[in-house]
């Protein structure tokens, strides 16, 4: 039980960890689901191609995270509002994965091929656990994770000891895209196809997370499995009273919602 | 994301580059990837204005830009970002759609008027929840109308494919409204429809609020810079409430022009992209309702060029996306790199 909902919460986790610490930065990285869309279709073309796993998740992280700090660079060239330009990401990634889908695959639709490789979904589970306790360790043990702290919620401290705090931005935006990929490539193993928009809202719901963990890394990955426990009464619940499935799709929506006031409700200030 | 969340609004300068580089991408792609790049590229320039059809078609689609584009601004320019556009065009669509399927004894304009009037209040509820969240609970809007959107969806999928769907047809669709109930087509057999004239009276009178009334002014005040607002005495937060509703209104009327004049019925998934274009259309006229004509044409040509060359070059692949993305990336750009 505790089993298969730690792998259910596995890509919530990390997408989830992945917006805390573009939070921390000061700036929300607001591109995690296409970054997610990027990496559940990146991880089904490279594992093919590669015949590995593991490289097709390496490629892919190389990729996204070269993304996730290319666009903070340009923002920080161009002095381009970094809230627009991220959404661009967002597009982009349904236009990127469609086409190459099309060019590749001659198909829009859901790819299967019996040469993926499986994997026992344990690791992840693993990977997931570590990746909480690293970032919880660089991040409040570190002076690169003070830091990066500062330099969303005091900037001036940075600016005062002549650190640009934007900069951090660059570093917080290719992890978190890193991660949200991960995510996404850990969606494509779990049901060992790529199904577009399978994603399905995952990557602005790990948005939410960062405020129902009460923006610190633990409360986040905590915040992660408590709300997939949810979903997934949520989900018994309308399957016992027969509701259509096309409106369980919007579930995680409309529970993030209620869950995101609640916690703006009980926030104090 | 709190300050970033208020757009600075870009110089003209991020309009232009980004329109430019979304051509130079389309022609690239065309060069690259087509027999006959010439007659290809010629279809993209030319092709939205070659025969009244499309010309008609091209100007419906202007008339739809420019009300999600102003119901953008709208919210922009009062201190909020709407990014439920896209839920909110599609459930007041649908609105729209379930008034001129019933109600058989009202005369055609009766059922058309209270359709939009449906479709805009359901918009404006959408929109409103999200500003009264921010006001009283501190809400992001940003997230709160982007889910709300998100979890509606569904249901109107569900809606359109079940209970509305025209069981005689093979498509996801309601059936068709009756002749009288839908816009006067002004160049048939295109979509354009009298949704373009009321899209450009909408234009104008969004205009006249903002712009030329005391409570415009102090709407306008209260988005760009709510402490002034609050020593004035009239502090921003009543003014999200406001423009995140006003926005919705706007976008679910869009949702209306586009079941009630555009197709004449209502389809799954016909709002496609609708509210993201319009953030593009937004922020290239910089939020300026006046500018949004302009904006809405530009882009209206370049999405139909694109759209044309690709079908005659035979490629399959949708370009809006990267037309879209594109000039969300660019078009905020302040200094010349």
């Amino acid at each position: 039980m505790i089993y298969t909902l730690l792998t259910a919460s596995v890509p919530l986790i990390l997408a989830g960890l992945g917006a805390m610490i573009s939070d921390f930065s000061g700036y929300l990285a607001v591109f995690l689901e296409g970054a997610m869309m990027l990496g559940a279709f990146f991880v089904w073309v490279f594992s093919i191609w590669s015949g590995s796993i593991f490289v097709g998740f390496i490629i892919t992280l190389l990729i996204t995270g070269l993304m996730g700090w290319l666009l903070s660079r340009f923002i920080r060239w161009t002095g381009a509002n970094p809230f627009v330009a991220a959404l661009a990401l967002n597009i982009a990634a349904l236009g990127i994965t469609e086409t190459i889908s099309v060019l590749l695959y001659n198909t829009k639709g859901v790819l299967r091929s019996p040469g993926f490789p499986a994997i026992n979904g344990i690791w992840f589970v693993v990977l997931a656990v570590a990746l909480v306790f690293l970032a919880y360790w660089v991040i409040y043990h570190t002076p690169l994770g003070l830091r990066l702290r500062a330099s969303g919620r005091s900037p001036e401290v940075l600016l005062q000891r002549g650190i640009d705090p934007v900069r951090y931005r660059d570093g917080a935006w290719a992890v978190a895209a890193m991660l949200a990929a991960l995510a996404g490539g850990v969606l494509t193993v779990k049901i060992g196809a790529y199904a577009p928009g399978g994603t399905n809202g995952q990557g602005w719901i790990a948005l939410v997370m960062v405020y129902l963990g009460f923006r610190n890394v633990g409360g986040v990955a905590l915040a992660a499995v408590v709300f997939t426990l949810i979903e997934r009464v949520g989900i018994e619940a309308q399957a016992v009273l027969a509701i259509p499935s096309t409106l369980l799709l919007g579930l995680p929506s409309l529970l993030a919602l209620l869950l995101y006031i609640l916690s703006q409700l009980l926030r104090k200030e | 994301m709190r300050t970033a969340g208020r757009a600075r609004f870009a110089p003209l300068w991020g309009a232009v580059f980004s329109l430019g580089s979304g051509i130079l991408l389309i022609c690239l792609l065309i060069l690259f990837t087509s027999a006959d790049s010439l007659a290809t590229l010629k279809v993209f320039f030319l092709g939205p204005w070659s025969s009244p059809w499309f010309i008609g078609n091209t100007l419906d689609m202007v008339a739809l830009l420019m009300v999600s584009a102003l119901g953008v601004a709208v919210a922009f320019r009062g201190g909020t970002f709407n990014l439920g556009g896209e839920g909110q065009i599609y459930l007041g669509g649908l609105g729209a759609t379930v008034v001129l399927l019933s109600f058989p004894t009202l005369s055609g304009t009766l059922s058309l008027l209270l359709a939009a009037l449906v479709s805009l209040v359901i918009g404006a509820l959408m929109g409103g929840l999200s500003g009264v969240l921010k006001r009283y609970a501190r809400a992001d809007e940003l997230i709160t109308s982007f889910l709300f959107s998100a979890a509606l969806t569904p249901v109107a999928d569900y809606l359109i494919a079940g209970p509305l769907r025209d069981k005689s047809g093979s498509l996801l669709a309601s059936p068709r409204f009756a002749p009288e109930r839908t816009l006067t087509h002004l160049l048939p057999p295109s979509s354009l429809s009298t949704s373009f004239l009321w899209a450009i009276g909408l234009v104008f009178l969004v205009y006249i609020l903002m712009n030329r009334t005391e409570s415009g002014y102090r709407f306008r005040v209260a988005g760009t810079s709510p402490e002034f607002a609050r020593y004035g005495g009239f502090p921003a937060p009543a003014y999200w409430v406001y423009a995140m509703a006003g926005s919705g209104a706007l976008h679910g009327l869009a949702g209306f022009f586009a079941v009630a004049g555009t197709y004449g019925l209502c389809h799954q998934g016909f709002s496609g992209g609708l509210g993201w274009s319009g953030i593009a259309v937004a922020l290239i006229g910089r939020n300026k309702p006046l500018a949004l004509f302009p904006a809405a044409l530009m882009f209206a040509w370049l999405k139909a060029g694109s759209d044309g060359a690709l079908l005659a070059s035979g490629l399959q692949f949708e370009t809006s996306a990267f037309v879209q993305a594109i000039i969300l990336l660019l078009v905020t750009v302040r200094r010349k790199p």
